[in-house]
């Protein structure tokens, strides 16, 4: 072993390391709540002296600390969209409930100046719909441009929310080649590709506080079929969100069965680049060294560029016949020349 | 310590103006000297303004350095904490941010030092037990982060001095004068350090699996 080769492995490892700790730092960095109070809270606590409580409320009267980024400072996240979305709902239902007893009920009489109790009450109820109509109609202006505005960023950037989890880095190209997707493929559930172990691909019910991050409101614990009008971000966050929770919960089978309809909803997306990520580490755990190559060709089939490419490449040649392996390595070498197995490449190459 | 969701405090209508933008925009030198002679003062607007231009880098810098996130966010509230406790001892002879680092690397040190137990042998056992399963065969790409997750493992065996030294040259990719700079010591001192860490995390690596060994690399 020589030292070259020992500093250029530790160095290897550093630059992953880089790369993996600055993207979870971004991600987590979206989701930190800087709180200037109760650092000035916990100072005041152990030293009364030093940090006074003038000191606490100059602290308290000062602006919240605003997040940090522009871009965290746009954003809605997945609970609060709910939530929004839970409101308006209900607001509309409630409305709706009015409307359908003032009609039973047949439109009241119009108030007049000396109007009786009865009359007074009608007036008041009149006045309490059009209050509730005009608070819904005030809530959906402000809360529409918000989804909206939400809805096109998860179009654009599906490897938010739910996709905190992985890689944030990825082929901007893979995604502006991105086909747009019908409205049928969006509600197609069936992946187009053949998962390497036959699954069902009806999602189960899974965990209710993650499945149901993104439902419509009324929340039920058991998943219904997704709107019609959800984006294929929603649709892809709801889908990554249910795998997880599925692997979690070691439904391995689900999982994978998901990450297979991440796929084919969105195909040569980042998405779904990231989903055979997934996909590979449950072929791994489940499935034979034939169905991982299959799984390896397939993905590099769509993403010969990918994230995972490199290493695809270098595993089929691991893999491949003996006497078809120098050649694969040196095309691995010639199209990943910097590649992180190059060193192994090289080493293959120069056996006899 | 941390209260999620606290910061988020009404504002009274007739709060008094602050000068907190909504995004913080780059601050100079001199600038910074001042703010930090009003928050030495105790004027809370200006530790205000030091904390939002502070935590982010802080955040990093101690991310790095315990490679945990659920720990990461208490240690920087801490960190400032230390700060606010300790404002009188900085005396300029360093930037103010050179100076936060070096609190937060106490810190760090703090929580390492009151988190030695076996929990953690354990943790790290099981890791390579996770890793011995498997082979190259994928690569480095879907393992990453459990490679990642390796190196510190391995970094928990070093000492503290060791530990930081490779953090700051090796994943800050501080240069040495820098590194050494934040932990005041001189360039060649921290050289030393950071060449004795690399040279127990990759024996240790070696060990695990994870980085090839010299039988392998001779094949």
């Amino acid at each position: 072993m020589t030292a070259t080769t020992d500093i250029d492995a530790l160095d290897v490892l550093g630059d992953e390391a880089r790369a993996v700790l600055d993207e979870a730092i971004t991600r987590e960095l979206r989701d930190v709540s800087p709180d200037f109070v109760a650092v000035i809270e916990a100072a005041h606590a152990r030293d009364p002296k030093r940090v006074p409580r003038a000191a606490l409320d100059e602290a308290l009267a000062l602006a919240p600390i605003v997040p940090l980024s522009s871009e965290s400072s746009q954003r809605i996240s997945i609970r609060d969209n709910a939530e929004l979305r839970a409101l308006a709902a209900e607001l509309r239902g409630e409305i709706d409930a009015e409307l359908a007893a003032l009609r039973r009920r047949g439109i009241p009489p119009v108030p007049v100046p000396s109007a009786s109790p009865v009359t007074n009450l009608a007036s008041r109820r009149l006045w309490l719909w059009g209050t509730l109509a005009a608070a819904a109609a005030v809530l959906l202006a402000v809360a529409s441009p918000m989804l909206a505005t939400r809805l096109a960023a998860s179009q654009g950037d599906p490897n938010q929310a739910s996709f905190r989890e992985r890689s944030a880095e990825g082929s901007q190209a893979s995604e502006r080649e991105q086909p747009t997707p019908t409205p049928s493929s969006r509600r197609t559930f069936a992946p187009a590709l053949e998962p390497t172990t036959p699954e069902p691909t009806t999602p189960e019910p899974v965990t209710p506080d993650i499945a149901d991050t993104t439902a419509e409101a009324p929340v039920s614990k058991t998943r219904k079929p997704r709107p019609a009008a959800a984006s294929l971000g929603e649709q892809l966050r709801d889908l990554d969100a249910e795998a997880e929770a599925a692997w979690q919960a070691g439904d391995y089978a689900g999982a994978e069965a998901r990450f297979r309809q991440i796929v084919a909803l969105s195909p040569g997306s980042r998405a779904a680049d990231l989903s055979y990520g997934d996909l590979f580490t449950l072929a791994r755990q489940r499935s034979g060294p034939e169905q991982e190559k299959a799984l390896w060709r397939e993905y590099l089939a769509a993403f010969p560029r990918g994230r995972y490419a490199d290493d695809a490449r270098a595993g089929l040649c691991r893999r491949g016949e003996p006497d078809e392996r120098p050649a694969c390595w040196q095309q691995y070498l010639t199209d990943f020349p910097a590649g992180v197995h190059r060193s192994q490449a090289s080493r293959a190459l120069d056996e006899p | 310590m941390v209260q999620p969701g606290s910061h988020l405090r009404p504002v009274p209508a007739d709060a008094p103006a602050t000068d907190l933008p909504s995004a913080p925009a780059p601050v100079s030198p001199r600038a910074v000297e001042q703010l930090v002679q009003r928050a030495q003062a105790g004027e809370m607007a200006a530790w205000s303004r030091l904390y939002q231009d502070n935590f982010e880098r802080i955040y990093r810098h101690v991310r790095t350095l315990t490679g945990d996130p659920h720990v990461s966010e208490e240690l920087v509230q801490e960190t400032f904490v230390q700060a606010l406790l300790k404002i009188s001892s900085f005396d300029n002879r360093s930037l103010f941010s050179t100076w936060l680092h070096g609190v937060a690397i106490n810190v760090v040190r703090n929580h390492w030092r009151a988190g030695k137990s076996t929990e953690r042998a354990h943790a790290k056992l099981e890791l390579v037990h996770a890793l011995a399963g498997e082979s190259d065969e994928l690569g480095a790409a879907v393992h990453r982060k459990q490679r990642v997750k390796a190196l510190y493992a391995a970094m928990e065996a070093l000492p503290e001095q060791l530990r930081v030294a490779f953090v700051l040259r090796d994943l800050e990719g501080l240069s040495p004068e820098e590194a050494a700079q934040r932990l005041d010591i001189t360039p060649g001192n921290l050289a030393v350090r950071a060449t004795r860490a690399r040279h127990r995390i990759r024996k240790q690596l070696v060990a695990w699996g994870i980085l090839p060994g010299e039988q392998e690399q001779s094949k």
